[in-house]
């Protein structure tokens, strides 16, 4: 019957019809004041929208097409920060206002030690990809912050005492695990035939100079100031050395431990710990002009090794597996029944006893994303194993992913791990469905907490774990950015470093949207807002460049004594073009 | 058509069909279906919609519309109605907004199950009364579909029982009952109001 009045409408006179629509209003609105319980709901409604009113998305970044001078620059067409991700930023930067060994805001406890220098790595990664995102924008506003982050990663215990990194990292593993005092191969009754590996800085420590190694290297192309010039080639020949040399200079194919990989606890390799020197050495070769990854007639040093985790340590799925021993820990307890644990060999897994092999979500996610950039086609492939094996839906809009398929019952940090690690991963295969309900499940669950000056986001964890508040944070950058980790693995393109970007700013008073130069159009991209009146530097401009906006000529920059070129801008929003 | 409309005659209209009626019409089941389609639709268009919360740890509170939307088709067109509403719908969104059909589409079985329950009554939607009645009954079906979530999620997805307590029971409790108890009533009453069902359009006749 409605359909039929719906079409008899339909045909009526447009009065008749307006007409009708306000007989309805008028239906609307007596139907919502003639009952009381209609009214009461209505009332309660409104009162509860307002007080969960919250945690609504930003705008998106708003872009601009401009002619200047017959070039077309169409903003959409380069990579742009949004206010989150500056906000998110701007709370990060309040961590390292501090002494490199201090760690107020970072809701360090015992439990996260070993766990603590993961997160400022993977931050470091993170906020490469921000930078990356704006490579125009180079002031000490970023640069600094790059700088203490390696530092505050390197603080030793003769400095920093339990309050460094090599203290969490190894030495407070060390009081019930005696890292520090491992040889090998026989670490039981070691002579001069066995190599010692129990340092912190030694050979079997790649977890943390694997990642050390790399932030140093991504500092290093993010802002080429050559101050880690020495420490990255002394890590990168120590790994050509544990790689290829049986530790004490004669070759050895598989190198010291005969698998071509490098353990962290030093009596186990992981191929994600491994994931992380591999991907460093490629960006390595990239910037100082070697091969140790090999070309057509030199044999790269993680071919082995890359070989052995490609084979050897797999599951049934063709997934990574969690852990190789290279040789027996010490107080190893074998299983009270089921297949023995042998040494070396693949670590089996503790939630079964017919031999299956330990798998986490984590590290698969972590070593298919780390190296992708070498063999995207496993990547490809594997990805689509992975998100079936680990993967659980919670809803349409979102889901999660777990440590072990042995072990589904369990959530925990390494289920956090694995999802924030898929994040990324999921990122870079273009998978934005996956991300998304990743975010819905990691974030859903937090508030936003704006500053009061409105420059500064995080989620407040600290109803459920605030040590996890930094990691959310910088998670936000991990997943959502446009550039991925195949992208930082290319060093900066030839005449990079000549272009010419922002080099000072009243950092304070703007939010950089987009900052890069076009190379083929020769203009820079500038996508700002301006909270309060600031000027921006800029260098390498070789002539006196103009700043445009909507097309048109805005104002011509001014020289400095330097040579450098100021730009001085009201508050307000601009997409500029400068040439 | 521009009689004058009064409350005396919307208190005095009986114009929601009573459930027997619902079922034994023939000519019925076709329009419950494109009802349902039409609902799974606007359902789609309320999931794709961000709307505002807050939380405190697991309790996240706000509003869902699109849950309130197939208690209301229950309410107003009945069972089969609600139950189509929410399955269609559920299944439409998780393919178009989340690109699959998601755990075999069970998640949708939940959804619809709160449209079948609150169907199962009769309501006289011009009624205060009969209004809470059908808030009361969007409850019970609300709880229905969380605990059903929570079965699907363990038994089927295999879900950690935390996450399917933290992220499923207690986010749809507190989300869906303040929705489906405060936003159903509002819904029916308007779709009563915005589209007079057959029995009021003979009765103004």
């Amino acid at each position: 019957m409605f359909q039929v009045k719906i079409y008899l409408a339909s045909i009526q006179p447009l009065e008749t019809r307006q007409s009708t629509l306000n007989e309805r209003g008028l239906i609307m609105s007596k139907t919502l004041k003639s009952n009381k319980f209609v009214t009461v709901a209505l009332i309660i409604s409104i009162v509860l929208a307002g007080m969960s009113f919250g945690n609504l998305p930003s705008p998106t970044t708003s872009t601009s097409i401009q002619t200047v001078n017959g070039v077309t620059f169409n903003f959409a067409d380069y990579r742009s920060l949004t206010l989150e991700e500056l906000a998110i930023f701007n709370f990060l930067t309040n961590l390292f206002d501090q002494p490199y060994g201090s760690w107020d805001g970072w809701y360090l406890e015992p439990e996260f030690y070993g766990l603590f220098h993961y997160v400022l790595a993977f931050m470091s990664y993170s906020l490469a990809m921000y930078y990356e995102t704006t490579p125009g924008y180079r002031t000490s506003y970023y640069e600094e912050i790059s700088d203490n982050l390696v530092r505050k990663f390197n603080t030793s215990y003769d400095d920093w005492d339990n309050q460094s990194i090599e203290y969490f990292e190894w030495i407070y593993a060390s009081i019930t695990q005696n890292w520090t005092g491992y040889y090998y191969p026989d670490t039981f009754t070691p002579d001069a035939d066995d190599l010692y590996t129990g340092g912190f800085r030694g050979p079997a420590n790649i977890m943390w100079t694997g990642h050390y190694m790399l932030m140093e290297l991504l500092h290093e192309r993010n802002f080429n100031t050559g101050e880690f010039d020495d420490e990255i080639t002394f890590y990168m020949e120590d790994w050509n050395n544990s790689l290829t040399t049986d530790g004490f200079g004669n070759p050895q194919e598989g190198g010291i431990w005969k698998c071509g990989l490098i353990p962290c606890e030093p009596y186990e390799v992981w191929v994600q710990c491994n994931s992380i020197p591999i991907y460093a050495t490629e960006l390595y070769d990239g910037i100082y002009g070697t091969a140790y990854m090999g070309n057509d007639t030199v044999e790269g040093i993680w071919d082995y090794g890359l070989e052995f985790s490609n084979t050897m340590m797999q599951d049934p799925n063709s997934l990574y597996i969690d852990g190789y021993y290279v040789q027996e820990p010490f107080g190893f307890q074998q299983p009270e029944e089921g297949v023995q644990q042998e040494f070396p060999g693949n670590r089996l897994s503790p939630f079964r006893t017919d031999g299956s092999l330990r798998s986490r979500g984590y590290g698969v996610a972590w070593s298919l994303e780390f190296l992708d950039f070498l063999q995207p086609e496993v990547t490809d492939e594997e990805y689509s194993i992975f998100l079936r094996e680990y993967g659980k839906e919670i809803s349409g809009d979102q889901m999660y992913f777990v440590d072990s398929f042995y072990n589904t019952g369990y959530f925990g940090t390494y289920e956090f791990l694995a999802c924030l690690f898929t994040l990324a991963l999921a990122k870079q295969e273009g998978d934005f469905n996956t991300v998304q309900r990743i975010q819905n499940f990691l974030y859903g669950l937090y508030n936003k907490v704006w500053s009061a000056d409105g420059r500064e986001m995080h989620w407040d964890t600290s109803s459920l774990e605030p040590f996890l508040q930094t990691s959310i944070a910088y998670g936000w950058i991990w997943g959502c950015n446009p550039v991925t980790l195949n992208d930082l693995v290319e060093p900066r393109p030839a005449g990079f470093w000549d272009y010419p970007f922002i080099s000072q700013a009243d950092d304070e008073y703007i939010w950089v949207y987009q900052a890069e130069w076009d190379p083929v159009k020769e203009g820079f991209i500038l996508n700002i807002n301006v909270d309060q009146p600031a000027t921006l530097t800029f260098s390498n401009f070789d002539s006196l460049p103009t700043a445009y906006a909507g097309g048109v000529p805005l104002r011509t920059l001014e020289l400095t004594s330097g040579g450098d070129y100021t730009l001085t801008l009201q508050s307000g929003s601009y997409n500029l073009v400068i040439m | 058509m521009t009689e004058e409309v009064t409350t005396e005659s919307l208190e005095t209209d009986t114009s929601c069909e009573s459930k027997e009626s619902r079922f034994k019409k023939p000519e019925n089941l076709p329009q419950t279906i494109l009802i349902s389609i039409i609902g799974g639709l606007l359902f789609v268009l309320l999931d794709a919609i961000w709307w505002p919360h807050t939380t405190i740890g697991f309790f996240k509170f706000g509003f869902a519309p699109s849950l309130a939307l197939v208690a209301a088709v229950g309410g107003v067109r009945g069972s089969l109605a609600g139950f189509l509403t929410g399955y269609i719908g559920k299944l439409l969104s998780d393919i178009i907004l989340s690109g699959g059909i998601i755990a075999f589409s069970l998640y949708g079985v939940a959804i619809g199950f709160l449209g079948l329950v609150v169907g199962i009554a009769g309501y006289n939607l011009i009624q205060g009364r009969s209004l809470a009645k059908l808030s009361i009954m969007s409850a019970i079906g609300l709880v229905f579909t969380a605990l059903l979530i929570v079965v699907f999620g363990l038994f089927v997805e295999g879900v950690a029982v935390i996450v399917a307590i933290g992220f499923q029971l207690i986010p749809t409790l507190t989300v869906g009952l303040p929705t489906v108890i405060l936003l159903t009533p509002l819904f029916a009453r308007l779709w009563h109001a915005a589209i007079p069902s057959p029995i009021e359009t003979e009765s103004s006749k």
